[in-house]
């Protein structure tokens, strides 16, 4: 059952970008003005039905600026490139948290992780050429 | 460097680094209630910025409603995650779903938009496949 649970996660994620990418005459901010309105709204009623605790902390406050920002340029990045480049490049922010990780977390440094980085980075070259 | 690698590489960066936070702070809060407070927070954060900007034009319906079903998209493919993460191993089901999005969205944009397959661009998307596969499992 969980295999159809990540396929739907796809195809949900991948319809958000999709979908973005055809908002043809609207800013970034205005598309993120509604996403961020409904997505409130649903997220705020699926806190209710599992009964879960909304507490505010300090990094509450970084983490709405931080996914304002992200997305935000990221939807003028696929303003005005293209779908199948731009949304790869923004999945690879596995990398940045996984280098966070080294680095404050002192996560185990693998090869594994190496590996990972390595193609992550190759990805993104290959995936940021002008050709 | 062309300006949508740039916007695309720091909207990377600054979404790895509140995936970072979000991992800090994850075992203090649970998942629907942070998820909440991430779209809450980047709404006040829109709202801000549109009102400094003046930025606000007159949208159509059709864009208002397309930018309304992203919010109920990005929600629902959130949750979906959340229950196959009750069922399988983060290690399992993180490389599958990173992986699998990036092939499946690139897809959308060759079927649909008419966007080029070249063979840089397979090659990148095969590697970035892969190096989520590797930090992720």
């Amino acid at each position: 059952m969980w295999q159809l649970y990540v396929g739907l996660s796809i195809l949900f994620f991948s319809l958000n970008d999709f979908t973005v990418k055809n908002i043809k005459k609207a800013k970034p901010e205005q598309i993120l003005f509604f996403q961020f309105l409904s997505a409130s709204v649903l997220t705020f009623i699926a806190t209710i039905f599992f009964n879960q605790v909304l507490k505010i902390n300090f990094f509450h406050i970084f983490l709405g600026i931080g996914y304002f920002l992200s997305l935000m340029l990221f939807y003028l990045a696929l303003k005005i490139g293209e779908l199948s480049k731009a949304a790869p490049i923004f999945g690879l922010n596995v990398i940045i948290a996984a280098i966070l990780g080294l680095i404050f977390l002192a996560e185990p440094f693998t090869i594994k992780t190496i590996a990972g980085l390595a193609f992550g980075t190759l990805g993104m070259y290959f995936l940021g050429g002008k050709k | 460097m062309t300006s949508w690698f740039t916007y695309a590489a720091l909207g990377m960066i600054i979404q790895g680094i509140t995936l970072f936070i979000v991992k800090l702070i994850l075992p203090y809060s649970g998942n629907y209630s942070l998820l909440f407070m991430q779209y809450f927070g980047g709404f006040l954060c829109v709202i801000i910025y549109i009102l400094i900007k003046k930025s606000w034009t007159k949208m159509k319906v059709k864009d208002i409603l397309f930018a309304t079903m992203c919010g109920a998209f990005s929600s629902l493919g959130v949750g979906f995650f959340y229950l196959a993460l009750n069922e399988t191993l983060i290690s399992v089901a993180a490389p599958v779903r990173g992986a699998g999005f990036l092939i499946f969205t690139s897809l959308l944009g060759v079927i649909f938009l008419k966007e080029k397959i070249t063979f840089k661009k397979v090659l990148g998307l095969v590697l970035a496949a892969l190096g989520i596969i590797f930090l992720t499992i």
